[in-house]
């Protein structure tokens, strides 16, 4: 396989930085621990670029997994400026949309997963509705079903494999009531956002035939911002990578945590570290890199000390969305050109 | 993989088929039953050098029996088995699976009325094609997948040569260009200058300039010398990366090149280069899987060829490429393999398929049934009915007889096919699956009447071989045990509404017992020199003051042997007569080929 010219100068600049270039040029699992500023898009969108030109033979692919769609579109530029087409052999997005692209949509219908064909995702609205008629059945009682909701949903999340002793064992009442939850859902013929990796867990693991398929469509799998990516992410991660054959490279920022940043899940990423079969490559922090990275605005506020060495700093950003950040880094990267 | 299942709907001369397929498949059947169009079908789903233009059918594309308001729409589908084990084609072909069993791949071409259009499209701008995979409408199929998994059609094998001879067409094109990019340079270099040298030699000659300058001269004039061309006689390029366009496949020793060659040697060097070609697709990784299509392969091919090509090319099975050929040629269908082959049929204005893919028999029955074909030159498949017999003496005298009824069996496209035994099994479910008129003529073999008699069990068996083939469930216990108590009479006229004919001993002894041929049968007995015994028993026979004992007879037509006795039988008894079953028998076949 030939590898193009932009590549092989992407590849040619790492070469500066020995832990960027192993990690490209990691043939195993590898998980990669990146703060700010080290240049982590960069080398996570070579290796990808490496992997499609030099260890995955056309029609077979790649996966990335990111935190958001702003993110994912950012990683498409980015790639398609190391000469890579996604979209043809590269799927790029969030958990959400590999569960149903990849996974729920095509196979739904050969396998027992309780899904009409023409099912949809609810609306606010109508899981508003789902919680409150579940709630009914199965709690009952006085209280506002949401907020007891907000528990059973944290279950729900945390609790991927429902056959381990976990989902009964603990917190039974909440079981029920997720489930009573699902079926209201199902009975309208909806699923919804975290229904999705659920779904798609649910089906790798039951189904060997699946996993196949998806070792066949993508025997490596890049996960983006691996600490935010929830129990589910990381309960499809060990399914498919340590006992499905494809090949794991995650990159994450196992600090985060202590930014206080909702829903991040260091140990998860730090489990991965601790396996044998993982190799972990940290990288240092790089000024040369800086106008690729994204940075969060977590990460700005809460130290100081290190952010105050970014080479280019943004103004202060809106907070609305769950990944201001990728704006920042576009904009930067339009001016450095 | 492999191409399991094809089903066409309302698309030209086919109103619905559902066709099974094993691996390679041979279409056979006569003119304008559809076998072009069923290839047709599968490109509008695979065929990656198809225009959209061409997917857009025309409104004449409908079967004519369909509603003209395009109420049911023109649909191909194609269903693909064996998809997982090449992780390229489990890559391809993993989003189209099917609901009902996942391990089956379907992909789908559907021409159809536009949702805004009311009544009876007035153009094929009415209409609108789509084409998807896994049964969903959404599932759009991307051209990658018919860039991988692409079908190859030469419909011209009349014109080998020119395939061969036209550079940007021939298969030779990217095998040469792979063999040349593995030359260095330098070399390349010293050819090149051999081959100038060469023609400067050619031009030192007189003649050969002044040709050219001729020439030259002739262009220049026509042209202008703006538009000159620069045209000069040469061995080969002057560019040495052009110096391989030249390079030709010869035959003969070098002595004639291919143009030269018979038609029939140029189209077995076209398939063979075709499936080099398609191996080296594979090899560069441009390809995971080819289906070739070619109609009428045998065209120009001799016989003897046609048997070692095709038994070759239909017989190895692959699970990277497969082939589709239409067939003339009873050579050819008579080393196919059974279960490749597929005979269309028109029935009441539209055409039916029958397909051999998933005929009910055991690896040994397959073996009985391709040995019996290739030695018979398939003439089975080709027939329009056929008469099963247990053997030599049958196979002579059931044309003889059906003669004798009026019937010319040729004339009318029956053949007796002689199992050589009582194993009707696997010919049975032959003829049931080709869809083709069939009768058994076998013996009800009572033996010594201590044991059922085994006529019986066969005729059961046949039973539920036919069910079998026909989907149908098998008998219950209940019906075994009614049918094995049913008296001869009773059994053999059940027997014979399902086409089997059973007499109620043997086929000698029914002869004996028919009155027009006991004679010619005793006159052959009294030949033979018998002794005295035998002799007056004969006698005895003919002046029918004896009945005619079975053992008896049996014992003498074994001394004479069952073939010597019927091959004189055969001469002696045309024009007189037949045996009641058999004379049934061949009625049965002969009211419904016609």
């Amino acid at each position: 396989m030939s590898s193009s010219l932009p590549l092989l100068r992407a590849i040619d600049e790492l070469s500066a930085n020995p832990e960027q270039l192993a990690a490209v040029q990691e043939s195993g699992h590898c998980v990669v621990l990146a703060g700010p500023g080290s240049g982590k898009t960069k080398t996570l969108t070579t290796a990808m670029a490496r992997a499609l030109a030099e260890d995955v033979a056309d029609p077979r692919g790649v996966a990335c997994i990111t935190y958001n769609n702003e993110c994912a579109i950012e990683l498409e530029t980015r790639l398609g400026r190391l000469g890579v087409a996604t979209g043809d052999r590269a799927f790029i997005g969030t958990v959400h949309g590999f569960a149903l692209s990849q996974v729920i949509a095509p196979y739904a219908q050969c396998v027992p997963v309780g899904l009409t064909a023409d099912f949809r995702v609810a609306t606010r609205a109508e899981t508003r509705a789902a919680v409150e008629t579940a709630y009914a059945i199965a709690i009952g009682g006085i209280d506002d079903p949401h907020r007891r909701w907000s528990f059973a949903s944290e279950k729900r999340r945390r609790d991927v494999d429902r056959s381990r002793p976990e989902w009964r064992g603990r917190h039974p009442e909440l079981a029920t009531f997720v489930e009573a939850y699902e079926s209201e859902l199902r009975r309208q013929g909806l699923i919804d956002f975290d229904d999705m990796p659920l779904l798609a867990y649910r089906m790798i693991k039951e189904h060997a035939w699946i996993r196949d398929a998806l070792r066949a469509r993508f025997p490596v799998l890049f996960v983006d911002e691996y600490q935010d990516l929830g129990h589910a992410l990381h309960e499809l991660v060990l399914l498919l990578c340590f006992g499905g054959g494809i090949r794991l490279f995650a990159v994450g920022d196992a600090d985060q945590s202590i930014y206080g940043f909702t829903g991040a899940n260091p140990e998860l990423l730090e489990s991965l570290t601790a396996r044998r079969d993982v190799r972990t490559i940290r990288l240092r922090f790089n000024y040369r890199s800086g106008a690729g990275s994204c940075v969060r605005p977590s990460a700005r506020s809460a130290r100081n000390g290190t952010i105050a060495k970014l080479p280019v700093r943004r103004r202060g950003s809106s907070h609305s969305g769950p990944c201001p950040w990728a704006t920042t880094c576009k904009r930067r990267r339009s001016q450095t050109r | 993989m492999r191409l399991s299942k094809l089903s066409i709907r309302n698309f030209r001369n086919f109103r619905s088929v559902e066709i099974p397929l094993s691996g390679n498949v041979v279409l056979l059947g006569e003119n304008r039953v559809g076998k072009s169009n069923l290839l047709f079908a599968i490109r509008l789903i695979l065929d990656p050098t198809l225009p959209d233009s061409a997917r857009q059918l025309k409104l004449s594309d409908l079967w004519d029996g369909a509603p003209p308001d395009f109420s049911e729409a023109i649909e191909v589908h194609l269903e693909i088995a064996d998809f997982t084990s090449e992780l390229g084609l489990l890559a391809l072909l993993t989003d189209f699976r099917t609901a009902h069993d996942p391990t089956i791949a379907r992909l789908s071409y559907v021409f159809r009325k536009k949702a805004e259009v009311v009544g009876i499209p007035q153009s094929s701008e009415d209409c609108e094609f789509i084409v998807f995979g896994g049964g969903d409408e959404t599932r759009s199929v991307p051209s990658k997948v018919r860039r991988r998994v692409a079908i190859d059609v030469l419909d011209a094998l009349r014109d080998a040569e020119g395939q061969l001879s036209s550079w940007r067409n021939s298969p030779l094109r990217h095998l040469l260009e792979e063999a040349i990019a593995g030359i260095c340079r330098a070399d390349l270099d010293a050819i090149a200058a051999e081959l100038d040298k060469a023609t400067k030699t050619l031009e030192g000659f007189a003649t050969v300039k002044a040709l050219e300058e001729d020439l030259r001269a002739g262009i220049l004039h026509l042209s202008g010398k703006a538009h000159d061309i620069d045209a000069r006689l040469r061995f080969a390029p002057s560019d040495p990366l052009r110096l391989f366009r030249a390079i030709a496949m010869f035959i003969d020793g070098g002595k004639r090149g291919i143009a030269e060659a018979s038609l029939g040697s140029a189209n077995v060097a076209l398939l063979a280069l075709k499936l080099a070609e398609f191996a080296w697709r594979r090899k560069k990784n441009e390809r995971n899987f080819s289906l070739l299509c070619i109609e009428e392969p045998e065209a120009h091919l001799h016989p003897q060829l046609q048997r070692s090509v095709f038994k070759k090319l239909l017989g190895g099975a692959d699970g990277s490429q497969a082939l589709v050929v239409t067939s003339h040629s009873p050579t050819l269908a008579a080393v196919a393999p059974l279960r490749s082959i597929i005979q269309l049929k028109t029935r009441e204005g539209s055409t039916h398929a029958f397909s051999l893919a998933n005929l009910p028999v055991t690896p040994d029955e397959l073996d009985d049934v391709e040995t019996y074909l290739d030695a018979t030159r398939a003439e089975l498949l080709f027939a329009r009915g056929v008469i099963f017999v247990e053997g030599d003496a049958e196979e002579a005298l059931v044309p003889v007889f059906s003669s004798s009824i009026g019937h010319h069996l040729d004339d009318l496209g029956i053949t007796v096919c002689n199992v050589a035994g009582t194993n009707f099994g696997p010919y049975v479910k032959l003829a049931e699956a080709l869809g083709m008129p069939y009768a058994v003529i076998t013996d009800w073999d009572p033996l010594d009447g201590t044991k059922p008699p085994l006529g019986r069990k066969r005729t059961i068996d046949l039973w539920e071989a036919m069910l079998q083939v026909r989907g149908k469930p098998a008998l219950t216990p209940a019906q075994h045990a009614e049918w094995n108590a049913k008296a001869y009479a009773e059994f053999a006229a059940t027997a014979a509404a399902s086409g089997i004919f059973l007499n109620d001993q043997t086929f000698e002894v029914s002869v004996a017992n028919t009155p027009a041929l006991l004679s010619p049968l005793l006159d052959i007995l009294g030949d033979q020199g018998f002794g005295s015994i035998r002799t007056k028993r004969i006698a005895n026979w003919r002046a029918s003051t004896a009945p005619v004992d079975p053992s008896q007879l049996l014992a003498m037509v074994a001394d004479i042997g069952k073939g010597r006795l019927s091959a004189r039988l055969a001469k002696k008894a045309m024009g007189i007569g037949a045996p009641k079953y058999i004379s049934d028998a061949i009625g049965w076949v002969v009211s419904r080929v016609q």
